[in-house]
């Protein structure tokens, strides 16, 4: 009995662990939201996402235990799309001017291409 | 025929303490890939569809942040937050129904497993009941872009959601086949793994949601 009570809980305490640490975050997830909006509670609450997310990966996803290209890649979907999010959110006028800068020079090209067409 | 990782004969019923010590073989053995290797293609391909549909809610945000704020504040933010620890709950009973089956605690494992399939219910409901508030408020999916946006890509994870659930019903079924006792057999093992990575995509798939819907302001 001693050893069933003892493999149950080496089963079931990583799980109850890493859910009592993802409920906390949200929670202060929404705490963090609550206060006057800014940059840095935007950066804030961005990290604490990326943190839970990399918690549901590495820990229930069981990818810690896996090969190092799965656990790179996870980890670059991590930051590329929270990154890319939490950037456009935090400097949206920056963001845009800079996506426009590349576009431009593509939608000229482009127009330019459909006038040659036209003649 | 042995069990795997032990060399232990499969008709020796093995004791508790054997089991416990098979699931952590199994848990130290590197370079294990989670689930069926082929599932990861799926997951991997629909965490980037995701992501792209992050992107775009993250540049019509910067290129209309008065329509999106308008929309932030339209948001019923104690059912998101509900169904995000909804969501989370569920995959903690979904590991732990993992765990508990290698243990071969069938019975436990399949209640695990039917209380995260009834939080997945729980969650569809939730949502159910925001997008008739929504409806009722006269929003939809053609009024806006913001509204465009949350139906299509909630709509979209609800559909995960209702296709995990569906999943989380073949494991209850799977579980009673299993001998209590004894460990499953490895088959079992990844078919039971390759649920749980596709339940806990829909999970993080959601904490990202949720950031994005009910906190950003």
């Amino acid at each position: 009995m001693t050893d069933r009570i003892r493999s149950h809980w080496h089963a079931l305490l990583p799980v109850f662990a890493v859910w009592t640490v993802l409920v906390a975050i949200t929670q202060v997830s929404v705490l963090e939201s609550a206060r006057p909006a800014s940059a840095y509670v935007l950066v804030a609450i961005a990290g604490l996402t990326a943190l839970k997310v990399a918690l549901v990966i590495f820990s229930y996803m069981e990818v810690s235990r896996a090969p190092l290209w799965l656990k790179a890649a996870c980890v670059a979907w991590i930051t590329i799309a929270l990154g890319t999010v939490t950037v456009l959110m935090v400097f949206p006028q920056w963001s845009v001017a800079l996506v426009n800068q590349g576009v431009s020079p593509l939608l000229a090209a482009h127009d330019n291409t459909s006038a040659e067409d036209d003649k | 025929m042995n069990l795997p990782g032990t060399g232990a004969p499969a008709c020796a019923a093995p004791r508790m303490g054997d089991a416990a010590r098979e699931v952590q073989a199994r848990g130290a053995r590197a370079s294990h890939v989670p689930g069926e290797a082929e599932l990861w293609i799926l997951i991997l391909g629909d965490m980037i569809v995701f992501g792209l549909f992050f992107a775009i809610w993250g540049w019509n945000h910067a290129t209309q942040p008065e329509l999106f704020a308008w929309g932030g504040a339209q948001m019923n933010r104690a059912l998101g937050l509900a169904n995000t620890l909804v969501l989370i709950t569920s995959s903690a009973a979904v590991a732990s129904g993992l765990n508990l089956a290698r243990l071969g605690r069938s019975h436990e494992a399949r209640l695990s497993y039917a209380a995260a399939a009834a939080l997945g219910c729980t969650f569809v409901v939730l949502k159910a009941i925001e997008y008739g508030q929504h409806i009722a408020a006269g929003a939809d999916a053609l009024g806006n872009s913001y509204f465009m946006y949350y139906f299509v890509f909630t709509g979209i994870h609800l559909l995960h959601v209702v296709v995990g659930i569906t999943a989380l019903l073949f494991v209850m079924q799977g579980c009673r086949r299993l001998q209590p006792g004894a460990p499953p057999a490895e088959g079992d093992v990844v078919f039971l793994e390759s649920v749980g990575v596709f339940w806990h995509l829909v999970d993080l798939l959601w904490i990202v949601l949720f950031f994005l819907i009910y906190l950003v302001r």
